[in-house]
């Protein structure tokens, strides 16, 4: 079988405390495809893209774009794989936001004049041209996350891996979110809660529960099938529920009614 | 939340702001160092140092009320230092100013000189705190031979300093909702400086996995420092010739 461009086999790990975040999960993942991770809190989710880019120290087998996760591959696979945190104020260090964005190629050695470009290509992909002076600290929730994402863009990764990039955000800027990903990724993985955005990003949904894959195949089967998102501790999303009660008044209108007017 | 930080004049434009930030740290240290090795009973030799600080902040166009106000903020420490002075050297010295003389306390005229070497230093420090972004002033301490990783936590202090900041904010509206007047606030606040220190060092340990995941093994890699311009040069040897031709009159006044 030729190689994806990530494959995971019985990757394992445990916090220090004991607590096992990851138990034996396999997965491949191919260029281009578009991945949500989903899952209920303590799913093992964010664990998951640390181990990635060998941040936790798991078992199993890593291979990213034919490498090995090993000492030997950890700068390239990190090369290969951008990492976008949840917190932005995490991903956000430097007391400048071009600072920020150059950070990454410059640790990868890359000249000023190449470190230069790129920063300024990178915030202009996410509509921060003219903000690299601008300290993170002045900047709205939905600008650092835009931030965030250039931070990583700058490197040009292969692969976005992004943790819970839509949590806080007010519609808009989650809409400037969904739109500037479109625009600059090709491969991504997104950790979330949030199951519209990973229903109108991702066409592959893979369940986590208790650090284990519990499901994994097509989005919107996935996040449609109602047992198993209640088993999981999550929901169908409400876009797919209206879309059920419009296809089919007779036999799910009074449910999806009834939920709907119990939001309102 | 939105921070008065000290740098929040630092993007204007004024020939002042577009100094090199390690010219403006070495003239402030030159200055400073000149005008805090004056004999300790000097107050009018004094002076003259404030001159050039005071007119660079007037050029610089950073508001003179904020300079005032951070000032003030600053200097309880070096006017209750100067205050005791009158207590503890209570000998007669004769002072003259032009054609007058008195006698007063010893203690006067050395918590004079000490409120006057307060003065040139803070204020020469806020014309540089004010006119340079930090993050170029950590720079600039890293070419002038500070160690990197050093400017570097400079560097991340400024920026998590405000996160600490909000954090403790939150803690403390949390706490206060709660508090029926200020009753037990002070074990809240303990409790919350507790929580405070550990969610630091969580977020230490979350950032230290952010710039791992970006490359950061340990050893900055920086860009190479930019070339002085001969205004830069100029403004360093104006600084070095008008604090040494001051700290000389000095020595040749008291020889």
């Amino acid at each position: 079988m030729p190689d994806a461009l990530i494959a995971l086999e019985d990757v394992r790990f445990a916090y220090p405390g004991g607590e096992r975040a990851l138990r034996g999960v396999s997965l491949r993942i191919e260029a281009g495809e578009h991945v949500a991770l989903i899952g209920p809190n303590g799913a093992g989710k964010s664990t998951l893209l640390l181990a990635l880019v060998g941040l936790v120290p798991a078992e199993g087998t890593i291979r990213v774009g034919g490498l090995e996760l090993s000492r030997a591959t950890l700068r390239e696979i990190r090369r290969k794989i951008g990492l976008v945190f949840q917190d932005p104020d995490d991903q956000l260090f430097m007391p400048e936001l071009a600072e920020d964005v150059a950070f990454g190629p410059a640790q990868m050695g890359l000249d000023a004049e190449e470190v230069a470009a790129r920063t300024a290509s990178a915030l202009e992909s996410v509509g921060l041209a003219g903000f690299g002076r601008r300290s993170p600290h002045s900047l709205s929730g939905g600008e650092k996350r835009a931030a965030s994402l250039a931070t990583v863009l700058s490197m040009r990764p292969e692969v976005l891996a992004l943790d819970e990039p839509t949590a806080g955000l007010d519609p808009r800027s989650r809409r400037r979110f969904v739109e500037v990903l479109r625009r600059v990724g090709r491969t991504w993985i997104l950790a979330t809660h949030d199951l519209e955005t990973a229903l109108e990003l991702c066409e592959r949904a893979v369940l986590l529960e208790a650090g284990a894959v519990a499901a994994d195949g097509p989005a919107r089967a996935i996040l449609s099938d109602a047992a198993l998102m209640e088993k999981s501790g999550l929901e169908v999303p409400l876009s797919i529920r209206l879309g059920a009660a419009r296809a089919t008044p007779a036999t799910a209108g009074s449910r999806a009614g009834s939920e709907t007017g119990r939001q309102v | 939340m939105h921070h008065a930080s000290i740098d929040r004049y630092a993007s204007l434009e004024s020939p002042v702001h577009r100094l090199d930030a390690r010219a403006k740290l070495v003239a402030v240290l030159v200055c400073t160092a000149a005008a805090v090795s004056e004999p300790r009973h000097e107050v009018a030799g004094l002076l003259p140092y404030l001159v050039p600080p005071a007119a660079l902040i007037l050029a610089s166009g950073v508001p003179v009320s904020f300079i005032l106000k951070r000032l003030l903020v600053i200097s309880p420490f070096a006017l209750s230092v100067a205050a005791l002075n009158p207590i503890f050297e209570t000998w007669p010295v004769r002072v003259g100013l032009g054609p007058w003389e008195t006698t007063v306390r010893a203690g006067w005229v050395t918590g004079g000189s000490i409120l006057l070497k307060f003065l040139v230093s803070a204020l020469a420090l806020l014309l540089l705190a004010t006119t340079t972004r930090l993050s170029r002033l950590a720079g600039a301490m890293s070419s002038l031979g500070v160690p990197r990783a050093l400017a570097m936590q400079v560097a991340l202090l400024y920026r998590f300093v405000f996160l600490v900041v909000d954090e403790f904010g939150r803690a403390h509206r949390a706490a206060s909702a709660r508090a029926v007047g200020s009753k037990g606030l002070a074990p809240a606040a303990a409790a919350a400086l507790a929580g405070l220190f550990a969610r630091a060092l969580r977020r230490a340990e979350r950032v230290t996995q952010a710039m791992t995941a970006r490359g950061f093994d340990g050893s900055f890699a920086g860009a190479s420092a930019a070339r002085l311009r001969a205004a830069d040069v100029l403004f360093v040897a104006a600084a070095l010739a008008l604090s040494a031709g001051l700290r000389l009159r000095g020595l040749w006044l008291e020889g």
